[in-house]
């Protein structure tokens, strides 16, 4: 188990800003969020799209409208990113309207998800996972992603 | 860009030493301090820096208007869109503006279609330079040297901030032709082409050169608007290898007109923030605005507007609670008293350096009675799901 200063390194995180550095940063094959950010375990799909599947390596799954944080994904996996999909794509993969990527984490692998100052790491252990916005709801548009 | 044909990298085996790395480090700082300065312009010495640039581009002359504030910029050009197209039927800034159409009236003549000769003058560096022999290594390089940056946080979303509150971007058919060294990353890699790499190219040394005087520089046909500097940057360090733009109920970078930008922490803030009422807070659609409120003003003076409902344990973020709030808002038709809103509080499981947590509300479904059911819902799962997180961060 890595602990959240060795990935903050590993990953070019250095000015993280974060208490208590030392923690040890579990992997998991749960449920888990890192704030806004659900990562939900989920039935594969039959297949992977063969275009949008990216490897990991530092993808930004979501940022923010106030300030240069981000959520960003790395380490072992593919990330298939909702936002560029065409409309047959998303209307397969986008099942509901909050998911921002599905993540599938191979056999023997561990995937992490980062945030660039406020929150700490998640280890997310083999599987395939829906990562997902959380929403607000407003009696006059409806449901609307949470900016911050 | 043709006019840099023939200034491209001058070797073909080009590599970096770690002097070189050094010097690129140097650069950025040299920028970073220059951008963030609160010493005043040197109007003569920019002027000339200006006048041998518009030499060097075989430009003809420009007036030269030296502006105390960006945002004074800003209305200048607003002012000049209408006076170079028609005059003040066509201005539709603030009061301001139609005093600055005045003196442009006494100083310059319209230039119907006036043009940002900066296209001429500057160039994206890495297209510039990209048939040149750069290698993949030495770009990591040069970006790893740049990383090393001081620059204070929300310098990224600075820009942003500014332009969004102009509204002659417009007129310029989303171009901005405004350079800045507070938005620094092309003018950085220029100096590192310039002075480490090598690269000869006299108008870009000569914009380099201006832009090391003034804060914002806006070069057109037959005019140039330049920006003095702040008189104050205000900067957090609570964690000391940070800087962070944070003016308390106060801009964190202001002018001498007294127009300034907020940031609390880093984070860009709406004109007016601190004059927000608690039921502002509740309404703002963004979540972080929300929580910098809540620490700004104090949850009690957030919490007075808003009935409790219910409190539940927070799943995975063990001795933390979701409280349920509802607010009643006003509403605009007369025929109805006011709309519910409801609220959850939640708190991050994360402890910022200083040992606290901060704490957030989002607005969720009206009239759900259970704390943890608004959150679940909120990400679109089952509540059983969100009983069973297995850790939150």
């Amino acid at each position: 188990m890595a602990t959240l200063e060795v990935l903050a390194e590993r990953f070019g995180y250095e000015d993280l800003e974060v208490a208590f550095p030392e923690i040890d940063i579990p992997v998991l094959t749960g449920a888990q969020r890192q704030g806004d950010i659900l990562v939900v375990p989920r039935r594969p799909p039959a297949q992977w799209p063969k275009t949008h599947v990216q490897s990991l390596n530092g993808v930004v799954v979501t940022d923010s409208e106030i300030s240069d944080n981000t959520h960003a994904l790395y380490g072992d996996g593919l990330v298939l990113l909702a936002e560029g999909m065409s409309r047959q794509q998303a209307v397969w993969w986008r099942q509901v309207d909050n998911i921002l990527a599905w993540l599938n984490v191979p056999e023997g692998g561990e995937a992490y998800l980062m945030h660039s100052e406020e929150h700490g790491a998640l280890g997310i252990g083999p599987g395939t996972y829906q990562i997902l916005q959380q929403q607000e709801f407003d009696e006059h548009v409806g449901w609307f992603p949470v900016a911050d | 860009m043709n006019m840099l044909a023939g200034s491209l990298l001058p070797t073909d085996d080009l590599t970096l030493t770690r002097q070189d790395c050094r010097r690129i480090r140097d650069i950025r700082q040299h920028w970073v301090d220059i951008a963030w300065s609160t010493e005043r312009c040197e109007w003569d010495s920019a002027v000339a820096a200006i006048e041998k640039l518009y030499r060097l581009a075989r430009l003809p002359q420009p007036v030269v208007i030296p502006c105390p504030s960006p945002q004074h910029m800003a209305t200048v050009l607003d002012a000049l869109a209408a006076f170079d197209d028609g005059g003040e039927d066509h201005l539709l800034g603030s009061l301001e503006a139609v005093e600055q159409l005045r003196v442009l009236r006494g100083s310059i003549e319209p230039i119907p279609g006036r043009k940002s000769v900066l296209p001429q003058l500057w160039s994206d560096p890495w297209s510039t330079v990209g048939g040149a022999p750069v290698s993949s290594e030495v770009r990591w390089q040069i970006f790893d040297a740049l990383v090393a940056s001081q620059a204070p946080r929300g310098a990224a979303t600075f820009g942003e901030q500014f332009w969004r509150r102009c509204s002659s971007v417009a007129h310029w058919s989303g171009e901005t032709p405004v350079l800045s060294a507070m938005e620094s990353e092309q003018i950085i890699l220029w100096d590192v082409f310039l002075e480490v790499l090598g690269v000869d190219d006299p108008v870009i040394r000569a914009t380099v050169d201006v832009l090391q005087q003034v804060s914002f520089f806006a070069p057109m046909e037959g005019l140039v608007l330049v920006a003095d500097r702040p008189i104050v940057v205000r900067e957090t360090r609570a964690d000391p290898s940070t800087r962070r733009l944070h003016g308390d109920k106060k801009p964190a970078v202001g002018w001498d007109d007294g127009t300034g930008l907020n940031y609390w922490n880093g984070y860009a803030l709406p004109e007016g923030f601190w004059q927000w009422t608690p039921e502002q807070v509740v309404s703002c659609h963004n979540l972080e605005l929300r929580s910098i409120a809540i620490r700004s003003m104090g949850w009690e003076a957030i919490v007075g507007a808003l009935s409790p409902i219910a409190v539940a344990e927070d799943p995975g973020n063990p001795g933390h609670v979701i409280e349920l709030f509802s607010f009643a808002v006003a509403s605009a038709n007369p025929l109805t008293e006011s709309v519910r809103q409801q609220f959850v509080r939640v708190t991050n499981a994360s402890p910022d350096m200083d040992g606290t947590h901060r704490t957030y509300i989002l607005q969720v479904r009206p009239y759900v009675t259970d704390p943890v059911a608004a959150v679940a819902e909120s990400f679109g799962v089952s509540t059983e799901a969100y009983r069973n997180l297995a850790r939150a961060c």
